[in-house]
């Protein structure tokens, strides 16, 4: 043999041991970083997507549909605060076009507190009974009274959102007026009931003091002594007692007592909502509120995550036992190269999984699985032409040398065919299935590209080795 | 030689028959229908310990919650999938199933949810990608065999054979949801397109490897007309674009076997597409080629007309 192809045989080997090192030790640190890579809890310390480990998929969309870039990366920033606040390991939260936002959330099983978290705007009002002329009569009636001609006018109360003037500004108390950070979740001391507690800004604070004072001049029984409390209720005043739209049910309709000169408390509250209430409002407002509803979603139980990882693994391992088997039967000595290229194309592979890292979903398992089968069919087309050399009465060598550069036209257009459909599902795989797609053609992709290489370098320089040797000259074994 | 272009109009006829035969299934009744994923809605997967029957479950979700239009499935192990148009109030809808087969303590309850919206584009973006990655590979094959008179009718061929194994599968997978929906579930989901894609992809392979083989004799002039050659250049490359095919079959056998069925959708369409894609490789493709430049369908069994 050559020195080159020494040079060229030891620097295989230097990638597979690595390779193998990688992939078989779970965790470590790169060289020369403190990044970490792989995981303890994993099989071979694989970053494993939402379905393999469970968790939830939602898709979701601006009420507004054209966004500015600011307003949606705005909006995703204050999703982040809100899922990092309620403890999500690892959320992915990014853009999906133009007006959407996916969030990943691994792990997490109670949809419906990840819902309410995520979706709703968090808006906080004030809001005081005000009332106004009644001009559809079917609304109920709360108060006639004379006027000054003695013609009855009718009267309707409805919520308005409440204003002070402070410093000649007028100033609506809502949650704009909330100082970011300072909501949490308290304890009622009497009862012990969840409460969320929280602060006006200095002028919030003025307001709401003014507000009070004017609400205490009510007669205690007077309803418009009332304050009321609104959570996402919109900007549009809410009708007193009935009303259907979404929101207008106040959280809470205290009877003022006296002038407040500090920021209320919302109490009689759940602790779970509690909990996403004050983180809501610690997380800020949404530049643009998305819609309540997710427009996709897609939960997988953590049990059948973990038995999806676990069938993966089981028809990976016996589709790489049965296509080395094809192997060995159909071409003998080339087929036992060709199975070690294979294990070889397969820690390779892996070990770039986790190097990068890549996200394991099941579709990308699937990719992986595929590829196994697709891997050796670049050695399919040599092996046939070895063949077909050496019955043309050639020597092994020049078999070989003929058998690779033949069958390079046909394994080239085939593969690249197979990449032009991996880049295209890529492509489009943020439009297809919110983004399940994507992680099949990324591995799809690899996949195809080293087979192409290990089928090519590493089954050549495997098979040199046997030139020198006197198993060379029983070409029956390789062909 | 065992002569195989010459019979080549009987094969476009035993493609055509399948295919018109399988598609036609998907008009008659229930069958392979479009997941959630392509027409919207809300779809339930929930597993139970203890034995539940279809008449329980029906009663709570079209009962007790009256939701009008789902289709309950049952799997006959304690799974079931409940597929249901989504309400004005997604969320709402989703409380109100949770709560209603909790009555039935379920082992396990995965929800899935797609507006109308993301459906409508999910369809569009769909046939876009399809239609780029025909198109991508037309120009592919029409720029690899530039050496050769009519690159054109190459490319044209192959993606005929491509459209051949797309409809076989699609016809397959609609006799065998017709037939056996009871005993599997089978519907055109994401996994689903994604294996139609990556047909296009891959079974375009076995083409590529009997018409480089076409080629390649071509150029070394082998043979005195297209006939001959491309019959020569199918029995010169058959073994090794069913070996190609063999081993994506066993990696496949093998998820099918062992594998998550979750992913069921995309096995079934890759098997019955390698399998048929080295069927079109051999009698869809090359005999297209054939029939374009001698004008001429061939030849039936048993009639004396050449």
């Amino acid at each position: 043999m050559k020195r080159s192809q020494y040079i060229a045989l030891f620097l295989i080997l230097l990638i597979v041991v690595t390779a193998f090192f990688s992939v078989f030790v779970k965790t470590w640190t790169l060289p020369f970083t403190d990044s970490i890579r792989g995981s303890n809890d994993t099989p071979l310390g694989l970053t494993l997507g939402l379905d393999l480990q469970g968790g939830v998929h939602l898709v979701y969309e601006t009420v507004d549909p054209n966004p500015t870039v600011e307003q949606l990366e705005g909006t995703i920033e204050v999703i982040r605060n809100r899922v990092d606040a309620f403890g999500v390991a690892e959320p992915t939260i990014q853009s999906l076009g133009s007006n959407r936002v996916i969030v990943q959330l691994p792990g997490v099983q109670d949809v419906k507190a990840a819902k309410d978290l995520i979706g709703a705007p968090a808006v906080l009002d004030f809001r005081e009974l005000v009332l106004v002329p009644n001009l559809d009569n079917n609304d109920e009636q709360v108060d006639s009274k004379d006027d000054a001609d003695g013609e009855v006018e009718s009267l309707k109360a409805e919520w308005q959102i409440a204003s002070s003037t402070v410093e000649g500004e007028q100033i609506y108390i809502n949650g704009e007026r909330l100082i970011p950070g300072s909501a949490q979740v308290g304890f009622d001391p009497t009862t012990g009931s969840p409460e969320v507690l929280f602060q006006f800004d200095r002028q919030g604070s003025e307001a709401f003091r003014l507000l009070t004072r004017k609400l205490i001049e009510f007669p205690i029984e007077d309803p418009r002594r009332m304050l009321g409390i609104f959570l996402d209720a919109g900007d549009e005043p809410c009708g007193f007692a009935t009303d259907i739209n979404p929101g207008c049910t106040p959280l809470l309709t205290p009877v003022v007592q006296a002038e407040i000169p500090t920021s209320p408390r919302i109490t009689g509250l759940e602790l779970d909502q509690a909990r996403i209430l004050s983180i809501q409002l610690n997380a800020g407002a949404f530049p643009v509120p998305l819609k309540k509803n997710p427009i996709y979603e897609r939960d997988v139980d953590a049990f059948l995550g973990a038995d999806a990882l676990q069938e993966g693994l089981k028809a990976g391992l016996l589709g790489i036992i049965l296509v080395m088997l094809f192997m060995i039967m159909f071409y003998r000595m080339n087929g036992i190269v060709a199975a070690l290229s294979l294990a070889i194309y397969a820690v390779v592979v892996l070990s770039i999984f986790k190097l990068i890292p890549v996200i394991l979903t099941l579709s990308g398992m699937a990719a992986f699985i595929l590829s196994l089968g697709f891997a050796v069919d670049a050695n399919v087309l040599i092996f046939e032409r070895i063949k077909e050399e050496i019955r043309g009465g050639r020597s092994l060598g020049s078999a070989i040398e003929i058998g690779f550069n033949r069958a390079w036209p046909a394994i080239r257009d085939g593969n690249l065919t197979t990449m032009i459909i991996a880049a295209i599902l890529f492509w489009f795989g943020e439009r297809l299935g919110a983004g399940l797609v994507q992680g099949f053609a990324f591995t799809l992709g690899i996949g195809v590209l080293f087979s192409m290489l290990t089928a090519l370098f590493v089954t050549r320089r495997i098979l040199n080795i046997f030139l020198g040797t006197p198993l060379a000259r029983k070409l029956g074994l390789f062909s | 030689m065992w002569n195989i272009v010459q019979y080549r109009g009987l094969y476009f006829l035993f493609s055509a028959i399948i295919i018109l035969g399988g598609i036609s299934t998907l008009f008659m009744g229930p069958g392979l229908s479009l997941s959630i994923e392509f027409k919207g809605g809300a779809a339930v997967r929930a597993e139970f310990s203890q034995p539940v029957t279809q008449e329980e479950v029906e009663k709570i979700i079209s009962g007790q919650l009256q939701y009008e239009n789902g289709i309950i499935q049952s799997f006959g192990n304690g799974e079931f999938l409940i597929r249901l148009p989504l309400s004005e109030d997604a969320g709402n809808q989703e409380n109100e199933i949770r709560t209603g087969l909790e009555q039935l303590s379920p082992l396990n309850m995965n929800f899935d949810q797609v507006s109308p919206t993301i459906a409508k584009e999910t369809v569009v973006n769909a046939i876009i990608a399809i239609g780029v990655a025909v198109l991508g590979i037309l120009a592919f094959i029409i720029y690899a065999f530039r050496g050769v008179a009519h690159s054109f009718r190459y490319g044209v061929s192959a993606i005929l054979a491509l459209a051949h194994d797309i409809l076989v599968a699609i016809a397959v997978a609609g006799v065998a949801s017709a037939f056996f929906g009871n005993f599997f579930r089978l519907e055109i989901s994401s996994m689903f397109l994604v294996g139609v894609l990556t047909l296009l992809g891959y079974s375009i392979n076995d083409t590529i490897v009997i018409f480089d083989r076409i080629r390649e004799n071509l150029l070394r002039e082998t043979h005195t007309t297209l006939e001959e050659t491309v019959n020569f250049s199918i029995l010169e490359s058959m073994g090794r674009s069913i070996n190609t095919s063999f081993t994506t079959l066993v990696v496949l056998l093998a998820l099918l076997l062992v594998g998550p069925i979750s992913i069921f959708d995309f096995i079934f369409v890759m098997i019955i597409g390698v399998i048929s894609g080295t069927y079109s490789s051999i009698f869809t493709a090359s005999q297209v080629l054939v029939s374009w430049e001698t004008r001429s369908l061939g030849r039936m069994p048993f009639s004396n007309k050449r």
